[in-house]
């Protein structure tokens, strides 16, 4: 008679972790297919190259970095390839550069997202930090001034942190900042410079329901992060009296504008989402994701910083070992327990909105944008 | 034999930063570049060895109950007078140490030496501990500030501390383009810090381990021997 050992619990899943990891990666693989394509089809060749040969040398550089330590260690190395899924951190932390970085930057960045965010805490399944996110940090902390000709103006995210402070609150004001951008169409579609990932947030969307239905990513922390981001910026239109944009009124724009900006809908599917350093208790993720939504608002607005979702994500992954001895209690105190705890949530969320309100000014006047870097062809032939 | 012991644990296995965890404070903040740290580590040495001795000398009239006190007025005195000494001489060295400098008063070395070795041990060896300690601190800034200025700016240089407009070297070893500036933040200190402490715990986790099989070796190696005599008796 044969026994199967199992770590409890030993209800039998469909779902080992090669299979997660394996959809997750088609997941991000189209997303990133689509940008590479637009990038392709509406910059130029130079441009489209450029993203793919910085996700080699991301992947590049997870192998050797995977394979060096696997050796020091003396373990088998292949095998410590294929069960790291080092590969996920390299697109997730590639998509979330600017196609301006260069590759040394990206180099150096996987280098510590996989070295020193993951490998020193004990490799996959151990990291405290979303190892991508590390990466980005240090390009963050490093290399924001670095960049190749290829694109040279500002991001959205970074002209409405300087010139609008979050806040622009008249008609004029938003149609100079959508002016550079491209419409509503270009925040949605991504036409603009930012982020490689950021490119379709509706197709991240569509990519991110269907892992949701594969069991891949847990639903309640991408919707309750997007959800509470939009209901803490629509209190904020309320109270701050933003004036509506060609018929739509302020409360609705403004929340659209915090969630199509910044890498918000990127974050919210493929980094929070990450299971080894997202709580592992359902509820907790629901507060777990609120509190980084607030976090968020409260960076971009108060921090006055382009990159409220990644410090974010960061902030809170230090909190999930906490969030889940918090929530370590029997079927019927934790429910009750989570409910207090992600009531409390709420009202921080409410005092966010409150405070912000309270605090930024809103800027009414339209500014003067440049456009120089969207004026595509004659930036293609400077490069080429 | 004892004394060369006790000078050489200073230096590499009880090393003050990266073994004992002391200093850490002024050990993050200066070691931005080579010259900060040589000035840090000599004004620390001076201190240390000085204190040592005047502490191991007035060891058996100080009261045991206010010791610290006449530890802190003493160490005090002495941080002054080299303060005093960096700001006639070598004042560019002063203004880019700052604060630091009287800080060496509150570093952890100096009154944990003072406390653990010095009020208990003669002149000269405390003399000897205080240099092989500093020495140890100065070693372990040195090497900090070598991987952050080396990583931070891309280059390796040094001026005369006495005269800051001669050059003693200056190597760009890595281009401009490809410097991390990260290292030269706080960050970058805490990274550096981590890293060659893990580095120094897990070379004396190396060496215990050593000893202990060698130990073990021996012991199984008498028993072997008494069992041998044994039979043969």
């Amino acid at each position: 008679m044969k026994f199967a050992f199992h770590v409890s619990p030993n209800l039998q899943s469909k779902h080992s972790t090669q299979m997660i990891m394996r959809d997750l990666t088609i997941g991000l693989l189209i997303v990133f297919a689509a940008s590479v394509i637009y990038y392709f089809a509406a910059w130029g060749p130079a441009y489209g190259m450029q993203a793919i040969i910085l996700l080699l040398c991301s992947l590049v550089t997870t192998f050797v970095c995977e394979a060096v330590f696997a050796k020091v260690k003396k373990q088998d190395i292949k095998s410590v390839i294929t069960h790291s899924f080092g590969w996920v951190t390299s697109i997730i932390l590639v998509m979330m550069c600017p196609i301006s970085i260069t590759p040394y930057a990206v180099i150096v960045a996987t280098f510590f997202a996989i070295a020193i965010g993951r490998l020193v805490f004990g490799g996959f399944g151990y990291n405290i930090f979303n190892p991508a996110a590390v990466g980005r940090a240090v390009i963050f902390a490093s290399f924001s001034g670095v960049t190749t000709n290829l694109v040279t103006s500002a991001t959205p995210t970074g002209v409405l942190a300087s010139t609008f402070s979050w806040m622009p609150g008249t008609e004029a004001a938003l149609q100079s900042f959508l002016d550079y951008c491209g419409g509503w169409g270009g925040l949605l579609l991504g036409t603009y410079p930012g982020a490689i990932g950021e490119t379709f947030s509706l197709l991240i969307l569509l990519v991110g329901a269907f892992l949701i239905v594969r069991n891949v990513i847990d639903w309640r922390i991408p919707t309750f992060y997007l959800g509470t981001i939009f209901v803490i910026t629509f209190v904020i239109a309320i109270l701050e009296g933003i004036e509506p944009y060609h018929g739509i009124p302020g409360w609705l724009w403004y929340p659209a504008l915090h969630l199509l900006t910044g890498g918000v809908i990127f974050g919210g599917v493929f980094m929070l989402t990450d299971p080894v350093t997202a709580p592992t208790v359902p509820s907790g993720r629901i507060f777990f994701a609120m509190c980084a939504a607030a976090l968020t608002v409260l960076i971009r607005l108060k921090g006055n910083l382009p990159e409220g979702c990644l410090y974010s994500i960061l902030i809170m992954n230090t909190f999930t070992p906490m969030i889940e001895s918090a929530l370590d209690l029997p079927q019927l105190a934790q429910m009750k327990k989570a409910w207090i705890m992600i009531a409390c949530a709420g009202v921080l969320s409410l005092c966010v909105s409150f405070y912000a309100a309270t605090t930024v000014k809103r800027v009414n006047a339209p500014r003067n944008l440049e456009k120089t870097a969207l004026v595509m062809p004659s930036a293609v032939e400077e490069v080429l | 034999m004892n004394r060369m012991q006790n000078f050489k644990n200073g230096l590499i296995k009880d090393n003050p930063v990266f073994g004992l965890y002391l200093g850490l404070c002024s050990t993050l903040a200066i070691t931005t570049s080579l010259n900060n740290a040589i000035g840090m580590g000599v004004a620390v040495i001076a201190v240390l060895i000085l204190s040592n001795v005047i502490i191991s000398a007035i060891r058996k009239i100080v009261p045991d109950d206010i010791r610290i006190p006449v530890y802190i007025v003493i160490i005090a005195t002495l941080v002054k007078i080299i303060q005093m000494l960096i700001q006639a001489y070598a004042p560019a060295l002063n203004s880019s140490l700052g604060v630091f400098i009287p800080l060496i008063v509150v570093n952890c070395i100096i009154l944990g030496r003072a406390e653990a070795f010095a009020s208990k041990n003669g002149i000269f060896d405390s003399a000897l501990d205080g240099l092989g300690m500093g020495l140890g601190y100065l070693l372990a800034v040195l090497a900090m500030s070598f991987i952050r200025q080396l990583l931070a700016t891309g280059a390796l240089s040094m001026t005369n501390p006495f005269d800051e407009s001669q050059v003693l070297f200056h190597l760009q070893l890595i281009p401009e383009d490809f410097t991390i500036s990260m290292f030269s933040a706080p960050l970058g200190a805490f990274m550096t810090f981590a890293f060659l402490a893990a580095a120094l715990s897990s070379y004396k986790q190396h060496i215990q381990r050593k000893e202990d099989e060698a130990a073990k070796a021996a012991k199984i190696a008498a028993a072997q021997a008494a069992k041998a005599a044994k039979e043969a008796a």
